[in-house]
């Protein structure tokens, strides 16, 4: 299953989308908030060092102006700040950040106190230290200066021990310098700094220790990996961005080759386009005699652009014969392309197909396998007339230049040739009817003129071999008399023969209705031919092929052509050597003239009689079809004349290859008809016919004829009952057969079953006559068939005179 | 542990340190005239610093807010009421009778060099210029509105949202209200005081009288607390050490900036003091237990008069009624 079309640029605008927005968005570490946390955890330990330095300073006196420690302060609370506003972002670090902030919340206060404390203890110092040195204290001095030494130590060590040295030395100072004011201040100054002293110490004790190192390195390490993962995480982003970036080259790749396919399969089509339409102007230009060489052409130039090795145009009706083109050394399967119509392939109506290589079992893999083929293209159509016709190209070797849309162009192909076919079939068609109009009115002439003059000589002859007869009877035996009167007789059976063949071959000939046993009729002919002839000449019978294929006709008429020609074969050689039968199934892909006509292509069965006779002056050839046309002295000229009107009717010719002194082949060609054309022929039957014969015996045997037919006959003897029948029943029959040997009593039945049923389609059967002709032309809707009646004549007459079922 | 590392470590060297430091201010302090003190390099004030840059137009915007009646409930007050900028910073001392609802608080502090304070007011309760202003806002004894209903106000005057979009960018809010004044007060600085040229290497900037104030200064013990560039201003201290000194309430108070202490009268908390002279007695008494004679508080005055700095290019003055 294909894509959608629209898949590709979806996907690559969706990458281009996902790269340029989320990918390298994500694909630069942001660590923006880890690196704020970890400026701030930097001041804060800055500003926390800074203060308790600070913090030292302001004890040690080295540092009187407390500003710095306000700013280190305020910069270890801001500092704190930041760490707590960046808390949110580290939930797991909370605590440890809760812990600096408490931390610095403390030290500030510390610091407060630091400030406080240290400002009250310079001031007692200051004055302790002048107080100390002056002399104000007077007497008191030994006092002073051991309270002063106390102090001093007091300083340095603020253990309790000092402060109670420096407390027993306040009170002796006190004692000392009680009524004194210096004394006083001293002592009060004194005793702030016993206050102050270890106080501040405390204070600032607390200060420094006041310092969460395991928050700050728990809170260092928790940032540091935080920067880790992002880093890794932003990894994995420019990997990501990597592989998005290269499937949208993939893609924009692949679009790219599928707009260069768009692009040269533009040009294949204008190209093939081109060719069809080329093809087209010169099939409008063909002719009748170049068709099929125009067609051939045609497919070749189609087959040439889309790559094809073979290309072909079947179908049926007009498009039957097929032309086809193939490469030089390609061959066609056996039954290829013809199969393509059959009915095992849905290539019905209209449609296309192409198929570049089949996997599986299905209607592809078949149709390859049949055409031998390993890409295969169809086009076809039913034309206005309901006749399928099918184009074809494929290829042996390769893959044809050819997709599903160019099928479409294709398909203009089809229709073109088509219907140039059909244009130069009708157009064939036309000719070939004019010029059969032709002779078939110098025949019917010829016939009418023939069949007049052989009645009456008929009778002339019936004459003199009667008058004949009666002399030879009184003539003495072996006299001269009775020899002249024996050839006398010979002659009269002569002149009997020739009005026969004279009567047969003006006799109307309709469309074979019934498929044909050909291999029984060459076997039948074969022994007719061997026993009515010299036991020196051999017939042959050369066993037919299995698939010989089926003839539609008359069985009688075409044994009689065999008959007649067989016999032209056997006087030709004289009374010794063989004469060959043999038959053969032969496709014409194109027409073929023969010497008694023009074949259009198609299939044929070929019967052959071969002899090795004295041949024919091939100056004769065109003559030896025409009536009374003769070489032997005995012939009357009628023999090959009416073979050749029969094979004509059967919509087939004969052809003659002869060299003179070495013998002749005569070729009768016969159109295969396929089997449902059967099925057309048979149902013409089931209709119910009247029969009336002279005798009981007649009646039977017809009836059994008229079955064969697949009618239904309803047989009388008596002429009354059938005409009783019929006025009861008129609706009841198809059609009636008058069957009397005496034309004047077949007239006589035939007007009285007219006046019973008038559109009732009548059958005479009688000794033909020219009277007769006119009688059952007067009749109306009347035919006739020679006496004795035979099948293939009644059906012929039936077929004719009954419009086939479920026409109008 | 805490006395080991002390005495271990550095609290040795530190005392002698506090002996060395001490023995050339006591040596100083009766030096005579021609051997002049000049500025140590660890002096315990040091100059004011330069204003802060801040964007003008914020500046420009808190002082108009600064002088702005509408930040009251009555219209009747802006902080100016109380701050003067034209003389002192405060106000006259009539106007500080008035309570401002601290406890035992009597005394405005000025709003110059307010901005060097690391606490503000007299208790040292508001840790930001910004909590301080939305404290006088709300104090229903000083302008007794709010901030939001300030904002209001504004918001209903086109020139004032203007002079804020243009400001900040945006209409008035109470952080925008509250950062323009307190933008502006970080403007208030007074520098130029005579002192600060002494520190800054002016040697005839201050007279021998005036030098000599200096010196009992720091040795008696004032410069203690009151160090730093705001000579004050930078921690807390308890008052009353040896002898009380005014209204005992609240016990520990921020230590007043001395920058410009000479035109900013009453003294205390209280206002308990009317002049700079009795103020300094009754400091040196009552938290340095040190009676100073009446020639000394005159150096140490005069001393105090060369901290008076200059606003807008004029020396601060005295606020009259």
């Amino acid at each position: 299953m294909r894509a959608p079309r629209w898949l590709g640029p979806l996907a690559a605008l969706s990458l281009t989308l996902l790269t340029t927005g989320v990918l390298i968005d994500r694909s630069k570490a942001d660590t923006r908030r880890e690196d704020e946390a970890l400026r701030a955890l930097g001041d804060y330990e800055q500003a926390q060092a800074a203060l308790h330095r600070d913090g030292v300073s302001v004890r040690m006196g080295l540092l009187r102006n407390y500003d710095r420690l306000v700013a280190d302060t305020a910069a270890l609370e801001q500092a704190s700040q930041r760490l707590l506003s960046s808390a949110e972002a580290f939930p797991p670090a909370g605590p440890a950040i809760e812990d600096l902030a408490r931390s610095a919340g403390v030290q500030a206060r510390l610091a407060e106190d630091l400030k406080t404390d240290s400002a009250l203890l310079q001031n007692s110092l200051a004055y302790f230290s002048i107080m100390a040195a002056s002399t104000e204290t007077g007497q008191s001095e030994g006092a002073v200066d051991a309270l002063t030494a106390a102090m001093l130590r007091l300083t340095l060590d603020t253990s309790p021990e000092t402060q109670d040295l420096v407390g027993r030395r306040l009170n002796a100072a006190r004692d000392a310098g009680a009524d004194r004011a210096p004394i006083r201040a001293l002592v009060a100054h004194a005793q702030v700094l016993q206050r102050q002293l270890p106080r501040a110490d405390r204070t600032l004790g607390r200060l420094l220790a006041n310092d969460s190192v395991e928050s700050r390195r728990t809170l260092r390490a928790y940032l540091a990996a935080r920067r880790e993962q992002a880093a890794a995480d932003a990894l994995r982003f420019r990997l990501a961005l990597a592989g998005a970036i290269l499937v949208l080259v993939a893609l924009l790749v692949r679009l790219g080759l599928r707009l260069r396919g768009h692009v040269s399969q533009l040009g294949r089509r204008a190209r093939l386009e081109h060719v069809v339409a080329e093809v087209s102007a010169s099939l409008i230009r063909a002719s009748p005699t170049n068709a099929d060489a125009t067609v051939v052409n045609a497919l070749e130039q189609i087959a040439s652009a889309l790559g094809a090795d073979r290309g072909y145009l079947v179908g049926e009706g007009p498009y039957a014969y097929g032309h086809a083109w193939a490469r030089a050394g390609v061959d066609f399967e056996a039954e290829w392309p013809k199969r393509a119509l059959a009915s095992d392939f849905p290539l019905r109506g209209k449609g296309a197909l192409l198929i570049k290589g089949a996997r599986g079992d299905g209607l592809d893999r078949t149709l390859l396998e049949a055409a031998g083929a390993r890409s295969l293209g169809l086009v076809w159509a039913t034309n206005e007339d309901g006749c399928l016709v099918l184009l074809g190209f494929d290829s042996k070797r390769g893959r044809l230049r050819l997709d599903e849309s160019e099928l479409e162009v294709a398909r203009l192909a089809l229709d073109s040739i088509a219907g140039a076919l059909r244009r130069l079939s009708l157009e064939r068609n036309r000719a070939e009817l004019e010029r059969r109009l032709q002779l078939a009115s110098r025949l019917e002439a010829i016939g009418v003129f023939a069949s007049g003059i052989a009645h009456n000589f008929n009778n002339i002859l019936g004459g003199i071999g009667g008058y004949a007869e009666m002399a030879a009877a009184q003539a003495p035996a072996r006299s001269p008399a009775a020899r002249q009167l024996g050839e006398i007789q010979h002659a009269v059976a002569r002149g009997r023969d020739l009005v026969d063949g004279i009567l047969a071959f003006g006799r109307q000939r309709i469309e074979p209705p019934r498929s044909v046993d050909v291999a029984g009729l060459m076997k039948e002919t074969a022994s007719v031919l061997s026993a009515s002839h010299s036991s020196e000449v051999r017939v042959v019978l050369v066993t037919p092929p299995e698939d010989l294929g089926t003839v539609f006709g008359e069985g009688g008429d075409l044994q009689q052509v065999l008959l007649n020609i067989g016999a032209n074969a056997v006087r030709a050689m004289e009374g010794r050597g063989e004469v060959r039968l043999s038959a053969a199934r032969t496709s014409l892909t194109h027409s073929r003239e023969c010497v008694a006509g023009t074949l259009p292509p198609g299939t044929y069965v070929r019967l052959t009689v071969d002899d090795v006779g004295c041949g024919i002056d091939p100056s004769l050839l065109p003559q030896i079809f025409e009536p009374f046309f003769t070489t032997r002295r005995d012939g009357h000229g009628l023999g090959l004349a009416t073979a050749r009107e029969i094979v004509r009717d059967h919509g087939g010719s004969i052809d003659v290859a002869s060299t003179l002194g070495q013998g002749s082949r005569f070729e009768i060609w016969l159109p295969e008809v396929e089997s449902r054309h059967d099925a057309k022929a048979t149902a013409r039957g089931g209709r119910t016919v009247l029969l009336l014969c002279a005798t009981q015996e007649c009646v039977l045997q017809s009836e059994d004829m008229l079955a064969g037919l697949s009618y239904e006959p309803v047989g009388y003897s008596d002429e009354e009952e059938a005409v009783s029948a019929l006025t009861r029943k008129p609706e009841r029959f198809d059609a009636a057969i008058c069957c009397h040997e005496q034309a004047s009593i077949a007239v006589g039945w035939a007007d009285q079953l007219r006046r019973a049923s008038p559109g009732l389609p009548l059958v005479l059967v009688s000794r033909v006559s020219l009277q007769l002709n006119y009688d059952a032309a007067a009749l109306g809707r009347c035919a006739v068939v020679a006496w004795p009646l035979r099948s293939g004549g009644l059906a012929r007459a039936l077929n004719h005179l009954l419009a086939p079922l479920g026409a109008p | 542990m805490t006395r080991i590392d002390l005495r271990g470590c550095w609290l040795r060297p530190v005392t002698f340190a506090i002996g060395l430091a001490l023995t050339p201010a006591a040596a100083g302090a009766g030096g005579p005239a021609d051997n002049r003190p000049v500025p140590h390099p660890e002096e315990p004030i040091t100059p004011l610093p330069a204003p802060p840059s801040a964007d003008p137009l914020r500046v420009q915007l808190g002082e108009r807010l600064f002088a702005d009646r509408r930040l009251s409930a009555t219209g009747s007050r802006s902080c100016a009421s109380c701050h003067d900028l034209a003389t002192n910073g405060a106000g006259p001392p009539a106007r500080d009778a008035q309570s401002t609802g601290d406890q035992g608080v009597k005394d405005t502090p000025t709003v110059f060099n307010a901005a060097l304070s690391f606490r503000l007011n007299w208790a040292g309760t508001f840790p930001t210029l910004e909590a301080q202003a939305a404290n006088s806002i709300r104090n229903p004894a000083v302008m007794g509105g709010s901030p939001q209903q300030a904002v209001e106000r504004l918001s209903a005057d086109p020139a004032t949202v203007a002079a804020f979009r243009r400001a900040y960018g945006r209409a008035p809010d109470v952080p925008s209200l509250l950062d323009a004044i307190a933008t502006f007060e970080r403007s208030l600085l007074t520098p130029d005081s005579r002192f600060d040229a002494w520190l800054k290497g002016d040697q005839n900037a201050l007279s021998d009288r005036e030098l000599r104030g200096y010196t009992l200064f720091k040795t008696v013990g004032c410069a203690s607390c009151h160090q730093g560039r705001s000579v004050g201003a930078n921690l807390f201290q308890r008052h009353g050490i040896f002898h009380p000194l005014a209204s005992p309430r609240p016990a520990i108070l921020r230590v007043p900036s001395l920058r410009n202490v000479a035109v900013t009268p009453p003294y205390f908390h209280d206002g308990s003091a009317h002049t700079l002279e009795a103020a300094v007695h009754a400091m040196g008494r009552a938290q340095l237990n040190r009676s100073l004679t009446a020639s000394q508080v005159a150096d140490i005055v005069a001393f105090l008069r060369t901290l008076t700095g200059k606003y807008d290019g004029r020396p601060l003055t005295t606020a009259t009624p």
